[in-house]
């Protein structure tokens, strides 16, 4: 009896040790089948610290797909700083874990490649990547070519959230009570914004007797700070949510036009007559949240993603969404901020069983994991909708997709990952969520109004995705470009505000001010810039 | 000479066994990690390490005075540093010589631990703090001035102007309780007979300060002087950087905010070790050759250096 024990144990243990000699496709069960790997295999992940997950080691989504995959995961948890880290432990040539969740920029991340620290990950896209082929077709987006490398490997799995709301970062909204109270009509065009905000400023909609009306303002760190001016300024030309943009296959920057400067001289009359607060400049959301939330609110008017940022006020509902302004030439334009992928996580060449990490992160892919990492527990904290729940975007084709039992987002829990490593979610997801019967949150807010942004974006080839550098051409340009974006945004403000002898009605310094673009670098970079855009979305 | 060092040292080698350890830690920690200055001379990648990457000479330092704004970033940076020490160094001894006038403990020591607290609150909320209490509308300054005068002020943070004065001040209002303790330890070294002598020869309280207790802290102020001179091209850049918008950086762009962004911060793709290195090299010996300066010149003038 004894002896037949020690056998088994001993043959036990001989196997144990033979498992990783024997790790080929004969530890992986057939596509779609679960667990995904026969025997168990160990993972190192490398993580940063988030504020919102208790410990990634006992995290429920973490047991959960521990027993899904058959999988045994270890996290090594990132303090700060992950990437510069990551870089420091690539210099020092210290191990990394199999597996690292952070999000480089693609230039970042093929640096890390060039210096062998994470692997190459085509073949394994070509013969693995069964869950990620059924995201391609779900999201209905190959989204492969926006993350691959100038040298045309890919060396990452993406996290690709298709957003409605995230897409139309400048939607416009307007105090309804004070428009209603001085008898006005919403403002479709640049004439009737003046005449409403100057109804605002000086005929006390507030009706408190006192001219502590603001009529129009933003902060410096709400959700898009730029939304303000944009929605403006896409009144004379199309502004992207990059500087450079493109028309007739043409790549240039928008601001250096003369439509653009057309639009400042507006903008900067609406400040010359107090009708945009300077506040917008220097005030933070806190600030800016006190002022519309005070017992009497203040503001007019405000542009953001979401109404004011992301407070959960009863104001909020006051604050009814506008379509976009009618531009000069009669179109109607709105800036778009394509849902693209996003870096998300990378194989290090420490790993000993590339595939293996490979199956497990495409597993992350599948459809109910992009609402387990945000909303938890299928069943506990959300359910697959039923019939008879509609989606809040009804209006525009989306059906209901789940609903939401206990919300999980904004506190910290142990149930889910908090949207850290990759995953995929189709528009049909988050716009599909049924959302609580509290009209007051800002997702409901947002969702009254996106119907009339999706129409007004620019047409394919009009806008540019993302530019994607070689070594040398980062290394070229890269400097010049911080320069440029951060001149052209001191000098906006200071056009704006006529500051810093920055007058844009005088022709002289408007050449000035073209002419310092070209002395920072513009002239040099666009060729640049040129020869990637027709490399990356020429025909 | 040599061999009676080997001979002092072999009679006292128990004592020089002590030098061990922290000789050992700052090679480690202080000087092994210079070596690493030379990738201000490279062209560093991640592939080729700090070792491996290419010579490139004063490329990098080049790269930074062939930016447009240049000039301007080390103009700002030299105002505030300046601004700082001539309006920042004498507060804290004059509060530690009036201080050191109170008889009541109590009080003294209660008006210390009060001037000293704010040193102890973090950079970001001293910043949300001057936001807060500077805001034209809900801050404590809009309030105050629309209640005086009925109508709202300019907005103080978008002034560039402005913004030097509240930086400097803000940060001499956080510092002072602090840099006092040191000169306050000084004063209470003064040796109580030469007060004693000073009475019984009729100085009155003014002339006691002037003759007896600003002359013992002198030797420290003149080492603090010379210290703070080496700091004259190191502006720290968080509080700046949390202050800065897009109306005041005229004023508001140093050296630091300017290396963060172009080197480490989100406006860069790839982290541009090279260049923030090459400015950080700059800095340092601008800060090296002002401190050698100072400590020439009070070597001069009083008997007080460093070395």
């Amino acid at each position: 009896m004894k002896k037949t024990l020690t056998m088994v144990l001993a043959l036990v243990l001989c196997l144990a040790l033979a498992a990783p000699a024997l790790a080929d496709s004969s530890n992986f069960n057939a596509d779609g089948e679960y667990p995904l790997f026969k025997d168990k295999v160990t993972l190192t992940i490398g993580v940063k610290q988030h504020a919102n997950v208790e410990d990634w080691n006992t995290n429920w989504q973490t047991l959960y797909l521990e027993e899904l995959a058959n999988v045994d995961l270890q996290f090594e948890v990132y303090a700060s700083e992950m990437n510069t880290q990551i870089t420091l432990a690539i210099t020092g040539g210290t191990e990394l874990p199999d597996i690292l969740f952070t999000s480089p920029s693609l230039d970042l991340l093929y640096q890390w490649a060039l210096a062998g620290a994470v692997i190459p990950l085509g073949d394994y896209y070509d013969n693995y990547a069964y869950y990620i082929n059924d995201a391609i077709k779900r999201t209905g987006v190959d989204f492969k070519p926006l993350v691959t490398s100038p040298d045309g490997e890919i060396y990452t799995l993406p996290t690709f959230n298709q957003s409605l709301t995230n897409e139309a970062p400048d939607k416009i909204w307007i105090y309804q009570p004070w428009l209603d109270a001085l008898n006005m009509k919403a403002p479709t065009n640049a004439e009737e914004l003046y005449e409403v905000l100057k109804a605002f400023k000086e005929k006390d909609p507030n009706g408190n007797g006192e001219a502590d009306e603001i009529p129009l303002m933003s902060a410096t760190n709400i959700t898009t700070k730029d939304a303000w001016w944009r929605a403006i300024m896409n009144m004379y030309l199309y502004v992207p949510n990059i500087p450079q943009s493109v028309k007739d296959g043409k790549v240039f920057y928008y601001a250096a036009t003369d439509e653009y400067r057309e639009g400042l001289k507006f903008i900067r009359k609406l400040i010359d007559e107090g009708l945009v607060d300077p506040m917008t400049f220097t005030a933070d959301k806190t600030q800016f949240t006190a002022l519309i939330n005070g017992e009497t609110n203040v503001v007019g008017m405000t542009m953001d993603m979401i109404p004011y940022g992301n407070a959960n006020t009863p104001r909020i509902a006051e604050f009814t969404g506008l379509e976009p302004f009618t531009g000069v030439d009669g179109v109607k334009r709105t800036t778009f901020a394509p849902s693209l992928p996003v870096v998300s996580a990378m194989i290090t060449s420490s790993c000993e069983d590339p595939e293996a990490a490979f199956r497990f992160l495409d597993l992350l892919y599948r459809q109910d994991m992009s609402i387990i990492n945000h909303w938890g527990e299928e069943g506990k904290h959300w359910a697959w909708a039923e019939e008879t729940d509609v989606s809040p975007y009804a209006n525009m084709g989306y059906e209901a997709s789940f609903r939401e039992i206990e919300p999980l987002w904004g506190t910290v829990q142990n149930i889910m990952w908090y949207q850290t490593g990759p995953y995929a979610r189709e528009y049909f997801i988050a716009s599909g969520r049924v959302l609580p019967d509290n009209p007051l949150t800002t997702g409901a807010r947002a969702a009254t109004i996106q119907w009339a942004y999706t129409p007004c974006y620019p047409a394919e080839g009009e806008y540019i995705p993302r530019f994607i550098y070689t070594e040398e051409e980062s290394d070229e340009i890269s400097l010049t470009l911080t320069d440029l974006s951060t001149y052209i945004a001191t000098a906006r403000t200071n056009f704006m505000m006529n500051a810093e002898g920055m007058d844009i009605y005088s022709d002289e310094c408007w050449n000035a001010y073209l002419a310092q673009l070209d002395t920072i670098g513009l002239q040099e970079v666009l060729p640049i810039l040129q020869e990637v855009y027709d490399r990356m979305y020429g025909e | 000479m040599n061999k009676k060092l080997l001979r002092r040292i072999g009679n006292h080698w128990q004592v020089y066994c002590f030098l061990i350890l922290p000789l050992i830690y700052l090679i480690l920690f202080c000087y092994v990690p210079m070596t690493g200055v030379q990738i201000a001379f490279r062209k560093f990648t991640i592939r080729d390490g700090i070792w491996g990457s290419k010579w490139v000479g004063l490329t990098n330092l080049f790269k930074f005075f062939d930016t447009y704004n240049s000039l301007t970033i080390i103009k700002n940076t030299l105002t505030i540093s300046l601004y700082n020490i001539i309006a920042g160094f004498p507060i804290p001894i004059l509060f530690a010589l009036l201080l050191n006038c109170v008889r009541n403990e109590r009080y003294k020591k209660t008006i210390q631990t009060i001037t000293y607290m704010p040193h102890f609150i973090s950079t970001v909320v001293i910043v949300g703090m001057i936001l807060q209490i500077a805001n034209p509308r809900v801050g404590l300054y809009g309030t105050l001035t629309h209640a005086l005068t009925g109508s709202y002020p300019n907005d103080p943070l978008g002034n560039p102007t402005v913004f030097v004065h509240l930086y400097v001040w803000s940060g001499i209002w956080q510092q002072f309780g602090w840099g006092s303790i040191v000169y306050l330890a000084a004063l209470s070294s003064v040796d109580p007979q030469l007060h004693e002598a000073a009475i019984i020869d009729g100085a009155s309280r003014w002339q006691r300060i002037l003759h007896v207790d600003f002359p013992c802290i002198l030797p420290t102020a003149t080492i603090m002087l010379i210290m703070r001179a080496g700091n004259v091209m190191s502006v720290g850049y968080e509080k700046i950087y949390l202050m800065q918008n897009n109306l005041n950086l005229a004023t508001s762009e140093v050296i630091s905010t300017y290396v963060y962004k172009i080197g480490l911060g989100a406006g860069s793709s790839v982290p541009n070790y090279s260049l923030s290195t090459a400015i950080g090299l700059f800095n340092s010996i601008i800060n090296l050759i002002l401190i050698c300066t100072v400590n020439a010149i009070t070597r001069k003038l009083s008997e007080t250096s460093l070395w």
